[in-house]
């Protein structure tokens, strides 16, 4: 029998907004315990909450991304239940009216296009975070109250590939669109997986599992894998799948499960009653649209209609944002589109894949590549001398025109000078001039060879070779 | 124990109360006036009628602005916490 | 010790014809006296209160005057128990938007005031640090749940106190202890720092022992707080500058579901009067009504929203981050511990009753049932509205009881409606207000004034006019 997978995601996306979702105590990440807090993420009692508008922008501009449709009434609800990591006893969510409805997102598998449906985008707030040891746990509040978004789809993913590449692209909107960090590794963007399967061409859904504690777009895509083909054994076993929730071990590389959905809690949720209804104007609504930043798709369309660059190339350079920031930039400095993308996606991106680090962690600045390119364009320098620039500067963070100097790589590019130290080895190589008479092309090599020693290596490559063909001529028709 | 006070006993340790056999009857006995509060609404129609879960009918335009201008120090975050370990609150170990 | 009200005192002190610090030292003096007596402090905060008393410099009408505060009200670096063994040795870390008001206009806190726990009851019997009795005769309760706060009024203490009223917490005790008690507009007062009850209904409010003294406190404690995003941004007007005694123009509702409930014929007789002083103010009175079977689910209504709220808005309180811990070797079971543990009999059946009408399987059939009926309840009250200004109804059908026959859960036709209906003004969040109308057997008894939505000023000109004409203004009692 076939079956066919049946797959939902629901990821949750912190905010990078400066204070928390209902509080003016500061965001930050890796800061010391507690020291990022007040007395409402500690929910001491007689606190109340007061919505961030940064929060609803950054809400919106992801459901404009996303093509939703957006309520412009927001409505927050209590889910409630017990937990230690839960201060108040309840998150402020909002269940009944999310305040995104009704998007897609157009993802490409192989070549093939699907497309995803999401069904809602919500705000609600993160909890406190728990650090577990051998018999105890300690409890740290400065996550309680960061903002989130969750973004849930419809059960419209067929399988692990699909699931990735959706999380991918929904982590590029979430970077293009400046809201978060979406680092699923530190947390700040978090997946988890609905999964049934039935076989093929059945409506009916099978029962589904949940997983959990996925940390990495390629751990869901093999817990997905994984967890389809153990349903499957299940099924064709003659068994029934339990509804529960289950995790992704990583070193085990399967799915285990954690708890029967059996005694699953009552969330109970109910309208929060210290925050009334608020109306956003349909107009800011609509700026937050037009002022969305340039997403991932839009830039690639760019670089291919307006600087020449490939699809490929394009393709590469927005795959990540960091990389496509930098090309923006470096452009404002140097208009040279092809060469600083070949640069980008060549030398730095080997540099980078070497150090295991990302290019704002590096020495290069915009302003220091487009340098580069510019000097090998106007030919201050060689493409050679080029590389040599670029491994000192990552190495000491110098101004490629001082490395220049320094090095004294300025290559020799005044006719007259080259004219004179041409002459010089041509004095001193009758042979190779006998040798290029006679058709030996390998002369002109040997005498490039010989002026670049001379220079030591400055002078202008290309000139060198008009000049020293000229010269070549001008002696031989004087014999 | 008779099938309300056992759902009695299970719902009280969903609100996190461990109800004592002592405490049950005066539990039983409010719940059954509970019940006929609840009754005496069925009496009520109110088809058509939404919740009411504010007093009056407002909405408000207002959104707190992005600025993170409010924390207390951490000695004040934990003063009245029974159990502190490495400035964190400590907990038994919580079962993931 | 003699008794002012807050003008009085503020023009004394302002002219210096009465010392501050003697003043204050005889004030704690009769502080302790009424305090063994009454029992109506959690915590008597002498040392903050001539802290305050140092900073005050009598140019407002507020600074240098005395006051208490429910314990509810978190006050930074005081105790704040509200009167739960779950925070009986809480001391908070930030102070509540009024506690803040009330600083800067230079008040001087003379203690926090006992309540029934977590503010859920109407007897104040069910405080940790018990009962309090009532100022006119102390076999009686005081009421609450804001019964230390009425007391400490009502024995003459201070001018005034804050409460916080959920169901009639501020205005049932006022009425048994025989001083004016107001719950404004829900709204109108910014809740922020105050611990709840049920924050759809919760609304704070003062205790004085004259209508102008009202007017004074509660424009002090109004207003817009962007950290209560419940509060209104309607201006908060000079009450007392706008204060009127003349109310010809006035249309009055007798709200005769309720008052037709009255079995004691003394308080029918003293209602009546009541009503009878209204015409002859000029003000236009007739008799309303409401429907028999709606009057007869305010009770049901009320239990259900409130307990259902409460349970809620108390999950924090599981002995992790504060209040009473009791160890277990689950953290589920430190909660478990720590509330079976931190709260009282009460309180434990009412979350757990408020639970079973939030749980999803029921909240169709008994929370939103209530949200819903609640509407149809505050839609008629706002058919009165259309046509009159002022419904009036007696605040209750007898005089305080006795501390052994007061009990929170009696179910007779009168209990239900006659004891319960001032959770209107809840339900609709519409101010109202409880005057001193007379004595029964010794005891004082009231009236109850309510009005339209942010009517503050409508309300306290029909009140200042009845005070007048009735004469029961400033009244306290000391013995008894």
């Amino acid at each position: 029998m076939n079956f066919e997978q049946v797959i939902g995601l629901e990821v949750h996306c912190e905010l990078k907004t400066h204070s928390k979702m209902f509080s003016s105590s500061p965001v930050s990440f890796g800061e010391e315990p507690n020291t990022m807090v007040n007395e409402i993420d500690m929910s001491m009692p007689g606190t109340m909450p007061s919505v961030n508008k940064r929060a609803v922008e950054y809400a919106i501009r992801v459901c404009h991304a996303l093509h939703m449709d957006i309520d412009e009434l927001l409505c927050f609800d209590r889910k409630n239940y017990y937990y230690a990591d839960l201060p108040k006893g309840f998150q402020i969510t909002q269940n009944r009216r999310p305040i995104g409805k009704n998007g897609y997102l157009d993802i490409e598998v192989d070549g093939q296009k699907h497309h995803i449906a999401i069904e809602r985008l919500h705000m609600e707030e993160d909890t406190c975070k728990q650090f577990h040891f051998a018999d105890y746990s300690l409890l740290d509040y400065n996550r309680a109250g960061i903002p989130l978004i969750e973004i849930v789809t419809y059960p419209s993913i067929r399988n692990g590939a699909q699931a990735a590449a959706y999380l991918e692209k929904l982590r590029q909107i979430l970077l293009y669109t400046d809201v978060s960090d979406a680092k699923m590794e530190e947390g700040s963007m978090r997946c988890d997986v609905n999964i049934s399967i039935r076989p093929c061409g059945s409506e009916e859904f099978g029962k589904r599992t949940e997983i959990k504690n996925l940390n990495s777009i390629s751990n869901v895509q093999k817990a997905i894998e994984y967890e389809a083909l153990r349903q499957e054994k299940v099924l064709l076993h003659g068994d029934e799948v339990l509804q529960e929730t289950r995790r992704y071990d990583e070193t085990l590389k399967k799915t285990v499960a954690m708890r029967a959905k059996g005694d699953a809690v009552d969330y109970k949720y109910y309208c929060e009653p210290n925050i009334l209804p608020i109306r956003i104007s349909h107009q800011w609504v609509m700026q937050i649209k037009e002022d969305l930043p340039m997403l991932a798709d839009e830039r690639a369309q760019k670089y291919i209609n307006e600087y020449g660059i490939s699809t490929i190339d394009a393709n590469i350079l927005v795959a990540s944002k960091d990389i496509s920031d930098f090309f923006e930039e470096t452009i404002s400095y140097c208009q040279e589109y092809q060469l600083v993308c070949h640069w980008l996606l060549g030398d730095v991106q080997a540099y980078l894949n070497k150090e295991n680090i990302t290019i704002n962690e590096t020495e290069l600045t915009p302003e220091y590549l487009g340098k580069i390119i510019t000097f090998i364009q106007n030919e201050t320098i060689s493409s050679k001398q080029a590389k040599k620039v670029f491994a000192e500067l990552m190495h000491t963070g110098k101004d490629p025109e001082k490395i220049i100097e320094e090095k004294g790589m300025k290559q020799i590019s005044d006719p007259d000078t080259l004219s004179v130290m041409i002459h010089e080895v041509l004095d001193n190589n009758e042979q190779s001039i006998h040798d290029y008479k006679a058709g030996k092309d390998r002369a002109v090599g040997y005498l490039v060879g010989q002026i670049m020693k001379k220079t030591n290596s400055q002078a202008n490559p290309k000139l060198t070779h008009e000049l020293l063909i000229k010269l070549l001529k001008e002696r031989i028709s004087d014999e | 124990m008779n099938d309300t006070e056992k759902m009695l006993k299970k719902l009280g340790l969903r609100t996190m109360f461990d109800i004592s056999d002592e405490e049950m009857p005066a539990l039983v006995e409010e719940y059954n006036i509970f019940m006929s509060h609840v009754k005496a609404l069925e009496a009520i129609d109110t088809s058509n009628v939404e919740p009411l879960a504010f007093p009056y009918e407002i909405e408000t335009t207002f959104l707190r602005e992005d600025i993170a201008d409010h924390t207390i120090s951490r000695e004040d975050a934990l003063k009245n916490t029974k159990c502190v370990k490495d400035n964190q609150i400590k907990v038994p170990k919580v079962v993931i | 010790m003699i008794t002012y009200s807050i003008e009085e005192l503020h023009q004394l002190f302002k002219t210096k014809r009465l010392d501050p610090k003697t003043y204050y030292d005889d004030l704690f003096k009769e502080v302790d006296f009424q305090q063994k007596r009454l029992n109506a402090f959690v915590t008597i905060t002498k040392d903050k209160c001539y802290e305050d008393l140092n900073k005050a410099d009598f140019h407002s009408l507020l600074s240098g005057i005395p006051y208490v505060l429910k314990d509810n009200y978190n006050t930074k670096g005081i105790l704040t128990t509200a009167s739960s063994k779950m925070l009986a040795d809480y001391v908070p870390v930030y102070d509540a938007h009024v506690v803040d008001l009330l600083y800067n206009a230079g008040s001087c806190l003379v203690g926090k005031a006992s309540l029934d726990e977590l503010a859920m009851g109407g007897t104040n019997k069910s405080a940790l640090t018990g009962p309090v009795f009532n100022p006119w005769d102390s076999t009686r309760i005081a009421g609450g749940s804001s019964g230390g706060s009425a007391a400490a009024v009502a024995s003459g203490l201070v001018p005034f106190a804050l409460g916080s009223d959920t169901g009639d917490s501020i205005r049932k005790p006022a009425g048994y202890c025989g001083v004016v008690g107001f719950k404004p507009t829900w709204g109108r007062i910014s809740r922020y720092g105050v611990i709840p009850y049920a924050s759809s209904l919760d609304t704070l409010g003062a205790f004085t022992r004259n209508v102008r003294d009202m007017c004074i406190v509660t424009e002090a404690i109004a207003g817009r707080d962007e950290r209560d995003m419940t509060s209104s941004i309607k201006p908060v007007p000079h009450y007392l500058n706008h204060l009127t005694d003349d109310i010809s123009n006035l249309k009055i509702a007798v709200l005769t579901s309720v008052s037709n409930e009255i079995r004691n014929p003394d308080i029918k007789a003293n209602f009546n009067e009541v009503v009878k002083t209204f015409k002859k103010l000029g003000a236009t009175v007739e008799n309303v009504t409401m429907p028999r079977e709606l009057m007869r689910t305010l009770l049901p209504t009320y239990t259900i929203i409130a307990n259902s709220e409460a349970t809620s808005n108390h999950s924090c309180l599981d002995g992790i981050k504060y209040g009473d811990r009791q160890e277990g070797t689950s953290t589920d079971e430190v909660m478990i511990n720590s509330r079976t543990d931190g709260f009282g009999d009460l309180v434990k059946r009412r979350f757990i009753l408020g639970n079973l009408a939030l749980a999803t399987e029921n909240q169709e059939r008994m929370f939103r049932k209530a949200q819903r009926v609640r509407r149809l309840i505050v839609e008629e009250m706002n058919k009165i509205y259309e046509d009159y200004d002022i419904i009036l109804t007696p605040n209750c059908g007898s005089i305080a009881p006795k501390i052994d026959e007061a009990n929170d859960d009696r179910l007779s036709d009168e209990y239900l409606i006659l004891e319960n209906h001032l959770c209107l003004g809840n339900f609709a969040g519409t101010p109202s207000l409880s005057l001193p109308s007379g004595f029964v057997d010794g005891m004082p008894i009231a009236v109850n004034i309510m009005g339209r939505l942010f009517a503050e000023q409508t309300i306290l000109n029909c009140a200042y006019a009845l005070e007048k004409a009735l004469g029961f203004a400033n009244q306290y009692s000391r013995e008894g």
